[in-house]
């Protein structure tokens, strides 16, 4: 039986602050949930008659709002390297220059996380000023330093439609999703991803473009940073499809080119928990999770046959499970 | 088309394009590489409008996102007016008609002691909107010890008086800037528009209180046309010739001086192969790749196609481009076009020069939109579409003349209004011209006879009449 695509993610966990609070949000097994809010559902209906939303359930609201939005794949990270500028900072600053929304609410600063530390993604805040909101993942962070955004100066005044406005609350709210940290963005990828493999979901959003044109664009995008340096080749050489129907799909060199022919699922199952290429194989599928360990089937070489790998994360990395060489 | 295929394409070279930050847009006006696809395949129909901006300001959005400027986050949401695919607004309601006015309004001398004159070629109007076409000079120096000429054009307040009785305002719209040139080519817009049975108008005053009337109980003026139909071409091969036209009206070194024109044209027809809006074996790929040969261009499509494969405009160009030969004449010529893809045009004036002519036009029911872009470039918010209509002439001496640039004010007075700019200049023993507008379907030709009225100094044949004002009342 083919494991749930969020299988081999570990939980995840950031912190806002809600009301006065201090509150966590935790993804575990697919799901968001805001630890500090036992009825979350219940204060959504409240709210939607007019109650004051709390941060926390307009946070939950607001990721499946975007579970299946197109946009959080065209803007998201597309491998390791792959870094977001996007902080509380930013998404408060942005809320400010773009003045009232009527379906956000503004995202109050909180707390740094402990006495010592303002851990990975913290934003310090203006002097004087309360400190910012900042998320704590689940999983350790990459090093180095993060791009950080500059603020905007000059905002246009130009009066936006009604249609122009919706699209500026959720691109918003969308970078409030993306600013609770890199473990969240790519849990939202795969949820996305995940909402699309069996077809366009109901009550997906509906925008201008074709929706299998940008999820071709989507796989080849993260696909193409992966197997072109396991293939030998440039990126750019990666010609990437989405396969339909039975089995993991096919990979063969063509002359330049690497063609490869992969379900959308990949990006859900593979690429975000974050084992596209492991120990010079390209990871095509995944087999079972038991653990911490996934067995998976990967490839060693295009058009070879794919062999059964059993592998773990260390951190952020993934490598043969011990015993398995 | 395969639109969905299209798309695709447009949204992998994004993919490409974000793994090489940083983003950096072509040199001066030229956008970046997926903004210059995203044009080309928006102007040949292959993505619509509204997709071709979302993949481009989603990937700005994704810069924006990666490199800490916040700028397109906010951009990306004032979606421009190209991409709704909205058609432009007529100018007017009706068909634009156009009367020969002829006439020249002198005017005071000003401060400087240099004084000017109005040659009022053509009216032009519909219901709702009427203007003259005007070419505009400095015509003398009242005494010796006048200054230079002035380098701004001469601007001098005037109005207008019909048969009733009844005033208009007059405003002078689309001059240009202020370079010293010899002529200013403009549009002297009717504020309100005269009634359709207005009998005549009366122009001034200019010099000593002199009017100008202009008839407009007769006919306007009409043309010999032909409207043929035509085979069905892609927009992506009308999007190839149009590039050709483009080239060939390039003042000469601006072509051979330009790798990145090059590599610019290349791309763009790397993008419509790449993309199936249009087959690498299309006749119109081969065209361009001729002529590109023959300017010494490189466009990456190899050696030379033999000269029938040229349209006959292309060889006449290629043959009479560097001329500068052209009658220093002014043609109030006046003739309305039939309908052509929902568009509505009258000739309303043509003024030539040794190097080129200037053609007054009213449209109506279309604009000029995102002209010679893959050539000439494009700012963020500018359309890149624009195929809609395109226009050759050939002067009755059989030489061919491209539009080399359109310009068009947004002044409600003159709206509809354009200035259309021809080389190689006019045969100096032309005695005709054939406008010649080509749209998807079908192609209008209109002959209108060249009558001349010389556009040399005072006193030479169709100048000014009488002797020059000694004095007149300062703006």
């Amino acid at each position: 039986m083919t494991p749930p695509w969020w299988a081999p993610f570990p939980a995840a966990e950031a912190r806002i602050r809600c009301g006065t609070a201090d509150h966590v949000l935790r993804w575990a097994e697919g799901r968001l949930s805001a630890t500090g809010h036992a009825d979350a559902g219940g204060e959504l209906v409240l709210a939607a008659l007019g109650g004051d939303k709390p941060e926390c359930v307009a946070m939950l609201e607001a990721w499946g709002a975007h579970a299946a939005d197109l946009d959080v794949l065209a803007l998201g990270p597309r491998g390791p390297a792959d870094e977001l500028a996007v902080t509380w900072e930013l998404v408060d600053h942005l809320r400010a220059s773009l003045g009232p929304a009527a379906r956000s609410v503004p995202m109050r600063p909180g707390p740094a996380p402990g006495p010592a530390s303002r851990g990975p993604g913290t934003a310090p805040g203006p002097a004087g000023s309360r400190p910012r909101a900042y998320a704590v993942p689940g999983t350790g962070s990459p090093g180095g330093p993060r791009p950080m955004a500059r603020p905007i100066r000059g905002m246009p005044g130009r009066r936006l439609s009604p249609e122009q406005e919706r699209a500026r609350d959720q691109r918003v709210e969308l970078l409030s999703l993306f600013a609770l940290g890199r473990p969240f963005q790519l849990r939202l990828s795969a949820q996305v991803a995940s909402a699309w493999t069996a077809g366009a979901p109901a009550g997906a959003p509906q925008g201008p473009g074709s929706a299998p044109a940008a999820l071709a664009a989507a796989l080849a995008g993260r696909l193409a940073p992966a197997a072109g340096p396991w293939s030998g080749l440039d990126p750019d050489a990666v010609q990437a499809t989405v396969h339909h129907g039975p089995g993991w799909g096919r990979v063969e060199r063509d002359g330049p080119a690497l063609r490869a022919a992969l379900p959308l699922s990949w990006l859900a199952r593979i690429w975000a928990p974050g084992f596209p290429v492991v120990d010079g194989h390209l990871v095509v599928d995944v087999l079972a999770v038991s653990g911490p360990r996934v067995q998976v089937l990967g490839l060693p070489a295009p058009e070879a046959e794919p062999a059964v790998l059993s592998i773990q994360a260390d951190g952020e990395n993934w490598s043969r499970a011990r015993g398995e060489r | 088309m395969n639109t969905q295929a299209a798309e695709t394409y447009l949204r992998l070279i994004a993919e490409a394009q974000l793994r090489q930050p940083p983003l950096i847009s072509g040199p001066g006006p030229h956008p970046h590489r997926l903004g210059l696809a995203a044009a080309t395949l928006a102007a040949a129909g292959a993505v619509a409008p509204d997709v071709a901006w979302r993949v481009v300001s989603e990937f700005e959005t994704s810069v924006g996102l990666r490199s800490g400027n916040l700028a397109p986050v906010v951009s990306s949401l004032h979606r421009p007016r190209w991409a709704s695919g909205a058609r432009p607004a007529p100018a007017g309601s009706g068909a634009p008609t156009a009367v020969r006015v002829g006439a020249t309004l002198a005017l005071p001398a000003e401060r400087e002691g240099w004084y000017g004159e109005f040659r009022l070629l053509s009216l032009a109007r519909t219901d709702t909107q009427a203007a003259l076409a005007v070419a505009a000079r400095w015509a003398g120096q009242t005494r010796r010890a006048a200054g230079p000429r002035p380098r701004h054009a001469p601007f001098y307040q005037v109005g207008a008086v019909d048969d009733r009785g009844l005033s208009y305002r007059a405003a002078l719209w689309d001059m240009g800037v202020e370079d010293g040139r010899d002529w200013w080519d403009c549009h002297l817009g009717l504020d309100p528009a005269p009634a359709p049975d207005t009998r005549w108008l009366e122009v001034g005053p200019g010099a000593q209180g002199q009017r100008v009337r202009i008839d407009l109980a007769g006919p306007p003026g009409t043309a010999e046309t032909v409207t043929e139909p035509l085979e069905p071409a892609s927009p992506a091969a009308r999007l190839l010739d149009q590039i050709g036209d483009d080239l060939l009206t390039l003042e000469s070194g601006e072509a051979g001086a330009s790798a990145q024109m090059e590599g610019r044209i290349g791309q763009v027809i790397g993008d419509l192969t790449g993309s199936g809006a249009l087959p690498a074996s299309d006749p119109a790929v081969r065209r361009l790749a001729g002529l590109g040969w023959r300017l010494g261009l490189d466009l990456g499509l190899g050696g030379p196609v033999p000269a029938r494969s040229l349209p006959p405009a292309w060889i006449s160009l290629l043959a009479d481009g560097h001329r500068r030969d052209g009658p220093d004449a002014l043609a109030p010529l006046a003739a309305g076009l039939p309908e052509i893809s929902g568009a509505r045009i009258a000739l309303a004036g043509l003024r030539s020069s040794a190097g080129s002519a200037t053609l007054h036009v009213m449209a109506s029911g279309w604009e000029p939109r995102g002209q010679g872009w893959p050539v000439h470039g494009t700012g963020p918010g500018d359309s890149p579409l624009g195929l809609s209509l395109s226009w050759r002439a050939r002067d009755s001496t059989g030489r061919w003349h491209l539009v080399r640039g359109m310009s068009w004010g947004s002044a409600s007075q003159a709206r509809g209004m354009i200035k259309m700019y021809l080389t190689p200049p006019l045969h100096p023993a032309a005695t005709a011209l054939d406008v010649i507008v080509t749209g998807p379907q079908s192609r209008v030709s209109a002959t209108v006879p060249l009558r001349w009225a010389s556009g040399g100094g005072p006193g030479a044949p169709g100048g000014p009449p009488g002797p020059p004002p000694a004095t007149g009342p300062a703006r």
